[in-house]
C-alpha cells in the first residue's frame, strides 16, 4: 500500500518550496484534499514523517511547517490522541533542551527541532484554532515575532499518549525506522565540485521516490530486535528403515482332501445325526452311524454336533449321545457339553447318559455335585404329585448306583441327599436310599477309626 | 454338482497353469464360496470346518496380493476349526496366520500362535513316539526321536527369530539363531536373519561380511522373494547406520532399479506366456517400502526435494505411520531453514541491509531483516515442502500416536499394568514401536510443531508445544534446551518478556545432546553383560552405533549458550534494557567464532542506533559491510569520547 508516483509527485507540489512561500494554508489544504481522499491518509501521514526525519528531503523551513500542519490537517475532527502522528507533535513541542551536553545522542530518526514562532503556531492549531491563522502563508508565520507570547503546556497530551503506549506490546514498541542517511560528502555532478551538500533537486526527487513508492517500500519497514530461532535436530529413530529378510514361504492354494472320499460316509453319517435330532433312530440306523464314526475319529468333528444341539439327541438317541460325547472327549470343548448336560431339564434319558458316563469315564466331579442338585431342585419344585414320584425314585436309584459304584463320595453330599430322603420319605426307594446313605456314612467312618 | 469338487478342480487347474490363471481360480473360489452361503467380505462365524480349505485358499490369494488385514480378518474366523482339522492342514492355517500377524506387525500373536503349532505337533510325536519330557527350547532331541518334525522344527524356529527381532528381544534371539546356524548356514532365509540380527545389534562390518556370503545367482526365489532387492536395500540400511549417507542412498537407488527390473522381467515372462504373473509373483513390487527408506537416507543427505517426493508417495500408502508424517514435516522445516550454522552465511549476512538509495547528501542506507519472510503458498494443504505443509504433517504425526500418558487422567495403576504388557505401537511398513522409541518420537513431534507454529507466528501455539516438550519425562539435552528458547520466544511475542527471560536461564544450555536419554530394560543390560564377556564386538563400532546420524549444531554447551545470551539480548533489548542487553551480546559474541550469525550485527547496530551511537554504527558498518558506505570512523576518535559501548570485536 505504498504511495502511487501520481500520489507522490502531487504531494510534493503540494510541499514544493514555491507553493509553501506563496500560497496561504487555506489554498494549500484546499489543493492536497483536492488529491487525497480521506482513505489515503494515512499513507501520507507516513510519507510526511519520513520527509521530516530526513532534513535533507525537506530542506526548507516552510516545506517542514506545512507538512507538520498536514499531519494536523489530516485529523484536526478528532481529539488530538487519536491522531495516530501525534508523537511527532509531543516531541516538536518539547520544550528544547537547555543543556546542548545531551543531543550528544544522534537519533536518526529524531525530527529537527523548530523555532519558537513555529512552536507557537502549533500551539495556537491545538488550543485556540481561529481562522485567522489559516489566512497567513507559512512563510509569513515563520517571521512572527513571538517573543512575547508565552508557552503552551502540552503535558496532559504528552500524558495521554504515554497511557496509550503503555498498552503496546513491547516488541512493537521496539520497532525503528529501518532508514538512515549515510551522506557521501564526494560531488554527484560537475556543477558540485567545490559545494558539498549542495541539494541536488534530481537525486533528491530520486531518494524520495525510491523511499516512497514501489513494492515493499522502504517507508513501511521498520527494524527490532530479532531471535534466532534454531531449528530442531532430525528425529533419531530406533530401527526405522525397513530390512528385508527373504523366506522361504510355500502359502500356496490347498487341496480338499475331503473330497468324495470321506464326504460319502460323512454325508451318510451326518444325515442320519439330523436326524437323531428330531426324532429315535432304529437300531440298523443306529448301528450305520455308530459304524461311521468309528472309521473315522475325525469325523465326529463334521456332523454338526454343537453343544446347544445335545438335549435333543440326548432326549431322542440317549446311545448315540452317550457314544458321540465318549468320541468327544479329547475334544477341547468336552466341557462346554457337559455343562449343558448338566443343566439340562432332568430326565430318564438325560439320567441314563450321565449315569452311562460315569460308569465309562471319569467325570469331573463338580459335573456330578451339580447334576444331583440339579435333580434334587427338580423334584421339589415339581407340581405333579404323580410325576414327581416317580422321578424322586428315577434319583434315588441313580444316586444309590452312584454310591454303589463309589462313583463320589457320600460326605460330599451327605447333608443334601440326607435332607432329600427325609422330605420325599413316603417314598419306598426315598428310605432304601437313606439306609445306604446311612450304612456307608457309618462304614466310612468306622474305617477312618 | 459338489462345490468340493468344483473347488478341487479349480485347484488342480490352478496348480496345472502353475499359479499364473489367478483370476479363473478367483472365480472359481467365489463361485464354491457362493454355493456354500459364504460372504468372505461378511464372515461373522465360521461353524462348518468344511469351509475351511476354500477360506483358506481365499486368504492365500488375498496374502499373495498383499492384503494382508483382509486375509488375517478371515484366518482369524478359522481359529476354533483348527482343531479338528486334518494335521496338514491346520498346520498350514495356523502357519499362515503367523505369517500374517508378522506382515501386519503383530510380534505377539505370532509368538502365541508358534507356541499353539509347537503344542500341536510335539504332542502328536509324544503320543506315538515314547513320551519324553522334552521342551520346546531342547528341540536337538526332538529332530531326533522324529525326522518328520524336523522340518517343522526348523521351519518354527525361523518364524520365532522373525518375532524375535520384530519385538527386538535379542538375547532370545541370539539362541534360536545359534541352533539355525549350526543346522543349516547355507540357508539364505537364515543368513539374512543373522544379519539382521547383527544389525539390530549395531555391529555393522559384521553385516557387510554376512551379506556378502549369499550368493547372487539366484535372482527371484521360489516364494517370490528377489534377492538383490533386498541385499541393496540392507547394505544401504547399514550404510545409513554408519552414517554414510550418500553411499547408503546409492545402494538404496541400486534397490529400486532392480526392483523395477525384476518386476519388468515377470512382466515380461508373464507376456510371453499369455499369462499373468504367478501367485508368487503377482505383488514382487517392494517399490513403497524402498520408496520409505530413501526418503528417509535422502533426508539425511539434505537433498530436500529428492526425499520429498519419496516421502510423499509412501504416505500415501503409510498414512497411519507417526514416524513417516514426522520425517515429511522435517523435509519440510530442512527445506525452510537448512541448519542452524545458515545464519552465519553471507548472503544471510547480507540481509542485514536492504541497501543504499540515492548518491551524494541524500545517500540513505536501508536496514533489512534477518528473518525469513516466506510467502504463504495458496493452499497448504497441496504437498509441498513448505512449513505451512509442515504443520499439517505434524498434527497428523500427533494424531496417530497414542494418547499421550502425560495429557491422559490414567491412575499410576493402570499405567504400571499397561507397562507390564508389550507396548508396540505399529508404524508400517517399518517394525512397530516400543514404548521407548514413541516417547521419542512424541518429543521429536513436539520440538518441531514448536519449532513450526513459531515460523507461522503462532505464538500462543507454539508456546503451548514447547510446554508440553517441557513435561515429557524422555527429552534429550537439545530437545530442552530448545524448549526453553521457544518457550522464550513465544512469550515475547505474547507479551509477556518476564517469563520470556526465565525461560532464558544460561543453564539450560549445558546438555544439547541430541541422543535421547539411555534408559535400558533390564534385558538389555543383561544383553550387554553378555555381550562384554564373549568380547565379541568391536568397541568402535558400539560407539559409532550412538550419536545423531547427521550433525546438529549447537553441538558444544559454550555455542548453545551463545545462541541463548543472543536471545536474552534480544529480550532485553525488547524490554528497553539497553545497557544490559548490550553486555549479553558483548558475551555471546566472545563464545561465538567468526562469522557471526546475521543476527548478532542487526542487533549491534540497533542497540547503537537506538541509543543514538550513530558513530559506533557506522563504525561496525564499515568494518563488517564496508561496501555499503564511503565513509570510515575513526575508532581512537570513539574511544576518546568514553561511550559505554563495546563494539563487536
Amino acid at each position: 500500500m505504498a504511495l502511487t508516483l501520481n500520489d507522490l509527485a502531487s504531494l510534493l507540489s503540494v510541499l514544493s518550496e514555491d507553493s509553501t512561500q506563496t500560497q496561504t494554508f487555506e489554498v494549500l489544504v484546499s489543493t492536497f484534499h483536492h488529491y487525497f481522499q480521506k482513505a489515503d491518509h494515512y499513507k501520507v501521514g507516513t510519507a510526511l514523517v519520513l520527509l521530516l526525519q530526513n532534513r535533507d528531503l525537506l530542506p526548507n523551513p516552510t516545506q517542514k511547517l506545512v507538512a507538520v500542519f498536514l499531519l494536523y490537517e489530516m485529523y484536526k475532527n478528532e481529539p488530538v490522541v487519536n491522531n495516530p502522528f501525534a508523537p511527532v507533535f509531543v516531541h516538536l513541542l518539547k520544550a528544547p533542551p537547555e543543556n546542548q551536553e545531551t543531543i550528544q545522542q544522534d537519533l536518526h530518526w529524531a525530527i529537527p527541532p523548530i523555532s519558537s514562532s513555529e512552536r507557537y503556531f502549533l500551539c495556537q492549531l491545538f488550543t485556540n484554532p481561529v481562522k485567522e491563522m489559516f489566512k497567513k502563508t507559512p512563510l509569513q508565520v515563520i517571521q512572527m515575532d513571538v517573543s512575547n507570547t508565552q508557552n503552551i503546556d502540552m503535558k496532559p497530551l504528552e500524558l495521554a499518549l504515554m497511557e496509550k503506549q503503555s498498552e503496546f506490546p513491547a516488541i512493537s514498541k521496539s520497532s525503528m525506522p529501518s532508514i538512515f542517511s549515510d551522506r557521501d560528502n564526494k560531488p554527484t555532478s560537475f556543477e558540485q565540485f567545490g559545494k558539498p551538500g549542495l541539494v541536488n533537486q534530481d537525486v533528491q526527487r530520486q531518494a524520495i521516490e525510491a523511499l516512497l513508492t514501489g513494492p515493499n517500500p522502504p517507508v513501511e519497514n521498520c527494524m527490532r530486535p530479532e531471535f534466532i530461532r534454531l531449528a530442531p535436530p532430525l528425529h533419531i529413530a530406533e530401527d526405522e528403515l525397513v530390512w528385508m529378510n527373504p523366506f522361504e514361504a510355500d502359502y500356496i492354494p490347498a487341496w480338499d482332501t475331503s473330497m468324495c472320499s470321506r464326504s460319502s460316509a460323512g454325508t451318510d453319517v451326518r444325515r442320519l445325526m439330523t436326524l437323531a435330532l428330531k426324532s429315535s433312530l432304529t437300531l440298523q440306523q443306529q448301528q450305520q452311524l455308530m459304524d461311521g464314526l468309528e472309521r473315522d475319529p475325525k469325523l465326529v468333528y463334521h456332523i454338526g454336533l454343537t453343544p446347544a444341539k445335545l438335549p435333543d439327541l440326548v432326549e431322542n438317541n440317549p446311545i448315540v449321545a452317550i457314544e458321540v460325547l465318549l468320541k468327544l472327549m479329547e475334544s477341547k470343548h468336552i466341557t462346554e457339553y457337559f455343562s449343558v448336560l448338566v443343566n439340562m431339564e432332568m430326565s430318564l434319558h438325560s439320567m441314563e447318559v450321565v449315569n452311562r458316563l460315569t460308569t465309562t469315564v471319569e467325570l469331573p466331579s463338580e459335573f456330578i455335585h451339580l447334576y444331583i442338585s440339579n435333580c434334587i431342585s427338580t423334584c421339589e419344585s415339581i407340581t405333579d404329585r404323580f410325576l414327581q414320584n416317580r422321578l424322586v425314585r428315577l434319583v434315588c436309584v441313580f444316586l444309590q448306583s452312584l454310591i454303589r459304584n463309589k462313583i463320589i463320595d457320600v460326605k460330599d453330599i451327605f447333608i443334601e441327599v440326607q435332607a432329600f430322603c427325609i422330605d420325599f420319605s413316603r417314598i419306598r426307594e426315598a428310605a432304601a436310599l437313606f439306609r445306604l446313605l446311612k450304612a456307608s456314612d457309618n462304614n466310612g467312618s468306622g474305617n477312618e477309626q | 454338482m459338489d462345490p468340493k469338487v468344483i473347488h478341487n478342480k479349480g485347484v488342480a487347474e490352478f496348480y496345472q497353469s502353475k499359479f499364473t490363471k489367478i483370476e479363473e481360480f478367483k472365480l472359481c473360489l467365489s463361485t464354491v464360496c457362493h454355493f456354500d452361503h459364504l460372504n468372505i467380505d461378511n464372515l461373522i462365524t465360521v461353524d462348518d470346518v468344511d469351509h475351511c480349505v476354500v477360506l483358506y485358499n481365499q486368504a492365500v490369494i488375498l496374502y499373495h496380493y498383499q492384503q494382508y488385514k483382509a486375509a488375517l480378518s478371515i484366518m482369524e474366523k478359522l481359529i476354533p476349526c483348527i482343531e479338528p482339522l486334518e494335521e496338514n492342514m491346520a498346520k498350514k492355517i495356523a502357519f499362515l496366520l503367523v505369517e500374517l500377524y508378522l506382515r501386519t506387525h503383530q510380534p505377539e500373536k505370532a509368538m502365541g500362535r508358534l507356541s499353539y503349532i509347537e503344542k500341536m505337533l510335539f504332542t502328536n510325536i509324544k503320543s506315538g513316539s515314547s513320551p519324553n519330557n522334552s521342551e520346546r527350547a531342547e528341540k536337538s532331541e526332538n529332530q531326533e526321536t522324529s525326522l518328520s518334525s524336523d522340518g517343522a522344527s526348523s521351519k518354527i524356529s525361523l518364524y520365532k527369530t522373525r518375532c524375535l527381532l520384530m519385538m527386538k528381544s535379542l538375547k532370545a534371539c541370539k539362541r534360536e539363531i545359534k541352533v539355525l546356524m549350526s543346522t543349516q548356514a547355507q540357508n539364505p532365509s537364515v543368513v539374512y536373519l543373522k544379519s539382521n540380527f547383527e544389525y539390530l545389534r549395531g555391529s555393522y562390518r559384521k553385516v557387510l561380511k554376512m551379506l556378502a556370503t549369499v550368493p547372487q545367482n539366484i535372482v527371484i526365489t521360489e516364494s517370490g522373494d528377489c534377492l538383490p532387492v533386498m541385499y541393496y536395500n540392507n547394505l544401504g540400511c547399514n550404510h545409513f547406520h554408519t552414517r554414510k549417507h550418500h553411499l547408503g542412498a546409492f545402494y538404496f537407488k541400486r534397490a529400486v532399479e532392480e526392483n523395477e527390473n525384476a518386476f519388468k522381467s515377470v512382466k515380461k515372462e508373464s507376456e510371453e506366456g499369455k499369462f499373468g504373473p504367478s501367485l508368487q509373483t503377482v505383488a514382487i513390487s517392494r517399490h513403497y517400502e524402498l520408496l520409505y527408506n530413501m526418503g528417509v537416507q535422502l533426508l539425511h543427505c539434505g537433498k530436500i526435494q529428492a526425499a520429498f517426493d519419496c516421502l510423499i508417495q509412501a504416505v500415501q500408502v503409510y498414512q497411519t505411520n507417526p514416524r513417516l508424517w514426522l520425517r515429511l514435516a522435517e523435509c519440510c522445516i530442512t527445506n525452510y531453514r537448512e541448519d542452524n550454522e545458515v545464519d552465519k552465511k553471507l548472503s544471510r549476512r547480507l540481509q542485514v541491509f536492504q541497501g543504499s538509495v540515492a548518491s551524494g547528501v541524500h545517500r540513505k542506507l536501508i536496514l533489512g531483516s534477518t528473518t525469513k519472510h516466506e510467502k504463504l503458498s495458496n493452499n497448504p494443504a497441496i504437498p509441498a515442502p513448505s512449513i505451512e505443509f509442515a504443520s499439517l504433517c505434524l498434527r497428523n504425526a500427533l494424531l496417530l500416536l497414542p494418547e499421550d500418558p502425560l495429557q491422559s487422567d490414567i491412575s499410576e495403576e493402570q499405567n504400571d499394568s499397561c507397562k507390564s504388557e508389550i507396548f508396540l505401537v505399529p508404524a508400517p511398513p517399518s517394525n512397530p514401536m516400543r514404548a521407548a522409541e514413541v516417547s521419542n518420537l512424541r518429543c521429536s513431534i513436539l520440538a518441531a510443531s514448536a519449532y513450526v507454529s513459531l515460523c507461522l507466528n503462532d505464538h500462543l501455539v507454539a508456546l503451548n508445544y514447547a510446554e508440553n516438550l517441557l513435561r515429557q519425562h524422555k527429552l534429550s539435552g537439545a530437545q530442552r534446551y530448545l524448549a526453553h528458547l521457544y518457550a522464550a520466544e513465544a512469550f515475547v511475542h505474547l507479551n509477556r518478556t518476564t517469563d520470556a527471560i526465565h525461560h532464558l536461564n544460561p543453564e539450560y544450555s549445558v546438555d544439547v545432546s541430541v541422543c535421547p536419554p539411555e534408559q535400558k530394560t533390564e534385558q538389555d543390560k543383561n544383553d550387554k553383560n553378555e555381550k562384554m564377556d564373549k568380547n565379541d564386538r568391536d568397541p568402535v563400532e558400539a560407539t559409532e552405533a550412538k550419536g545423531a546420524l547427521v550433525p546438529w549444531t549447537p553441538a558444544t554447551p559454550q555455542k548453545a549458550q551463545a545462541v541463548l545470551l543472543y536471545n536474552l539480548a534480544a529480550t532485553l533489548a525488547i524490554r528497553q534494557e539497553y545497557a544490559e542487553a548490550l553486555k549479553n551480546l558483548g558475551e555471546s559474541s566472545k563464545l561465538t567464532s567468526q562469522p557471526f550469525p546475521a543476527q548478532m550485527y542487526s542487533l549491534k547496530i540497533y542497540l547503537d542506533l537506538i541509543e543514538g551511537r550513530r558513530a559506533f554504527a557506522q563504525y561496525i558498518i564499515k568494518e563488517s559491510f564496508g561496501h555499503l558506505t564511503p565513509n570510515r570512523v575513526d575508532l581512537s576518535l570513539l574511544t576518546k569520547k568514553n561511550m559505554p559501548s563495546e563494539p563487536l570485536p
